[in-house]
């Protein structure tokens, strides 16, 4: 068996957040900072589903944003394909997509003005581009879309078109963060389906959620997150010892507070 | 009932519960209204008013034995040259006004019967767009009139008034135009740049734009040059309507073809130079700002700013006599248009106008670039 190839390495990854006094009180806390991410590592290879799990507030998103440069570590590192997330952010921004449910189209434009604008900052060569839009509109149907305004189109079709414009650039990895979160069940099969298909490509898909049949469904390896921790690393057999990886989460989680009453 | 009730208390709630909204929706008109129109009363008072040491220097043609001690007690006499031209006099401001009597003036309304031929009579030169001349104008008549009061109509006053039509357009122009133009040009610009960088925050539409693999410094320059330019189209609109409906507003007697190229290409100079950098300005404060909403909010006091400097344009306060008042932003704009519109010489203040705001505009696009790049700012975490 070949040895996998690392492409996403992260090291001791730190970040806080200063609270506001109305963050303080929601939160019950007269801390002034919150730690959201404390001391992370992982690796994810060559052609892997890695899934991040965790309940709210874990981290998992603050480890996603990280990876995609949007916010900087207050320690520790990480490193897409060689390149550093602190030095050379260009560079990883180049290599990998990042989407999310936060993640917003301009409303006035249409797909095809989109895919043409993100593939001009992202460096795609027009000969490129059209073959790559006409492969990828037609893969999830937003053909017959192309020319009709975001603003027009259904929450599916728009999570789809912002699935296909953050992948003009066909990058390397795929920072997913909550995939399916707010979409109907057609279209979360047509995105879960897709990521299968990336993994089939030889790319690395990065995904956090907190729902344990995703991660099964797609992952091959796992990382459990609680209160900024990483409590479990490893393939999914290996994590769930065993058990159903929901008794497996719920049994760290309960050793993890328990650790944090104490 | 209940229910309409209820949802006028909410809004109340909304409303009242966002101070800064209260205050700039409620208060804040009331105070600038206030504050700007009491500006304007008081500069446009101190504008008309002369300097209150002045002797009235005054040029007299043959001088009347019967005026010329009271003459002498209100202000200093010259003689009149033969070949002086009196609106020279005036505009070289070597006098305050001029006084032509004709030879033999006590004889002829000595001689002359009222109602019977043509009554001798007393041309009287001044510039009144000089409010030394004005007044020295004023003090004249009154003692001319006093006189011929006293003498029951034996003469007549012919005022003479030197100001050029040219001067006179040029003085309305600059009293009102660089209020309009700043105006016009931050209403443009308030427009667009809100929606452009507190919009994408609000539709969360930035962090898409953010992890692109185009620097932030690319981006945010990239927002203020088209920013500018839709600003400066739609406050050259703004500007042509109201330089076009200026003489129809003075009922046809002004005319914009007063000014040259030159006027024009410097005026728009100081516009072009002001649009980037109130741009620049907005842009920064909408970036703090988590809503369009909240971005406009946040500006009210720039406007405030805006429409001040452009009440001290109004009022004629010019900074010609101190360059360095040049380089204030925004207050350089305004008087740097007063000077141009009022034919001053305005090639220097133009050049450190222009070249404060664009210093100004890149000193703020930095500071644009660093906010870029602060995750909390852009993130609201």
């Amino acid at each position: 068996m070949d040895k996998p190839v690392e492409i996403l390495k992260v090291s001791g990854l730190c970040k806080r957040f200063k609270l506001s006094a109305k963050q303080q009180k929601l939160e019950r806390t007269k801390e002034k900072y919150k730690q959201a991410v404390k001391d992370v590592s992982f690796s994810a290879y060559k052609g892997e589903i890695f899934g991040l799990l965790g309940p709210n507030g874990a981290g998992k998103t603050t480890t996603m944003r990280t990876l995609a440069t949007l916010i900087r570590p207050d320690a520790g590192n990480a490193w897409i394909d060689g390149a550093n997330i602190l030095t050379q952010e260009n560079q990883v921004r180049s290599k990998l997509a990042f989407l999310t449910g936060d993640l917003k189209l301009e409303q006035f434009f249409t797909p095809n003005y989109l895919f043409d604008f993100f593939s001009d900052l992202h460096g795609v060569e027009p000969q490129v581009r059209e073959k790559r839009k006409q492969e990828l509109f037609q893969r999830f149907g937003i053909d017959r879309y192309a020319l009709t305004k975001v603003a027009e189109l259904s929450q599916g079709m728009r999570q789809k078109v912002s699935l296909v414009v953050s992948i003009v650039h066909d990058p390397d990895v795929i920072i997913f963060d909550e995939p399916t979160n707010g979409l109907d069940v057609i279209t979360a099969k047509t995105v879960t389906d897709f990521l299968l298909e990336l993994k089939e490509k030889g790319k690395t898909v990065i995904i956090s959620t907190h729902i344990f049949t995703l991660i099964e469904k797609l992952c091959d390896r796992v990382g459990i997150l609680i209160n900024g921790q990483m409590v479990a690393c490893d393939t999914l057999a290996n994590v769930c010892e065993g058990l159903s990886l929901e008794d497996r989460f719920f049994a760290l989680y309960e050793t993890a507070e328990g650790g944090k009453e104490a | 009932m209940k229910g309409m009730l209820t949802i006028f208390k909410k809004e109340l709630a909304r409303f009242f519960g966002d101070r800064r909204l209260a205050f700039v929706t409620i208060f804040l008109p009331g105070i600038l209204i206030y504050t700007i129109y009491s500006l304007m009363g008081t500069f446009v008072m101190s504008d008309m008013q002369a300097d209150s040491s002045l002797t009235p220097v005054v040029a007299v043609s043959e001088v009347p034995i019967s005026l010329k001690g009271t003459l002498e007690q209100i202000c200093e006499i010259l003689p009149l040259e033969k070949g002086q031209d009196p609106q020279e006099l005036i505009d070289s401001q070597e006098v305050n006004a001029v006084l032509l009597f004709p030879e033999n003036f006590d004889v002829l309304v000595e001689a002359y019967e009222v109602g019977k031929g043509v009554a001798p009579s007393v041309e009287l030169y001044c510039n009144s767009s000089d409010a030394n001349s004005y007044a020295t104008n004023e003090l004249l008549c009154s003692v001319l009139n006093t006189y011929e009061t006293a003498l029951v109509n034996k003469f007549d006053i012919t005022q003479i008034d030197t100001v050029s039509a040219e001067a006179a357009s040029g003085q309305f122009f600059a009293s009102i135009l660089p209020m309009l133009l700043m105006t016009l040009l931050y209403s443009s610009c308030t427009s667009v740049a809100t929606e452009a960088i507190a919009g994408e925050k609000e539709r969360g539409t930035i962090a898409t734009l953010l992890i692109t693999p185009v620097s932030r410094s690319h981006i945010a320059l990239g927002k203020i040059l088209a920013l500018s330019l839709i600003a400066l189209l739609a406050g050259a609109s703004n500007a042509l309507g109201t330089i076009l409906s200026l003489p129809k507003l003075m009922g046809g007697e002004l005319t914009g073809s007063i000014y040259g190229l030159r006027e024009y290409a410097l005026l728009a100079a100081v516009i072009l130079s002001t649009v980037l950098l109130m741009v620049t300005a907005i842009s920064l404060i909408s970036t703090f700002a988590k809503s369009v909403k909240e971005a406009s909010t946040m500006t009210a006091p720039l406007m405030v700013l805006v429409m001040f400097l452009g009440v001290i344009g109004m009022a004629g306060l010019g900074s010609a006599d101190n360059y360095a008042l040049y380089l204030i932003p925004l207050y350089n704009s305004s008087q740097a248009m007063t000077t141009i519109l009022s034919f001053g010489d305005a090639g220097l203040p133009v050049l450190l106008t222009v070249f404060s705001n664009i210093l100004f505009t890149l000193g703020g696009v930095w500071l644009l670039t660093k906010l870029f790049h602060s995750e909390k700012i852009l993130f609201k975490i």
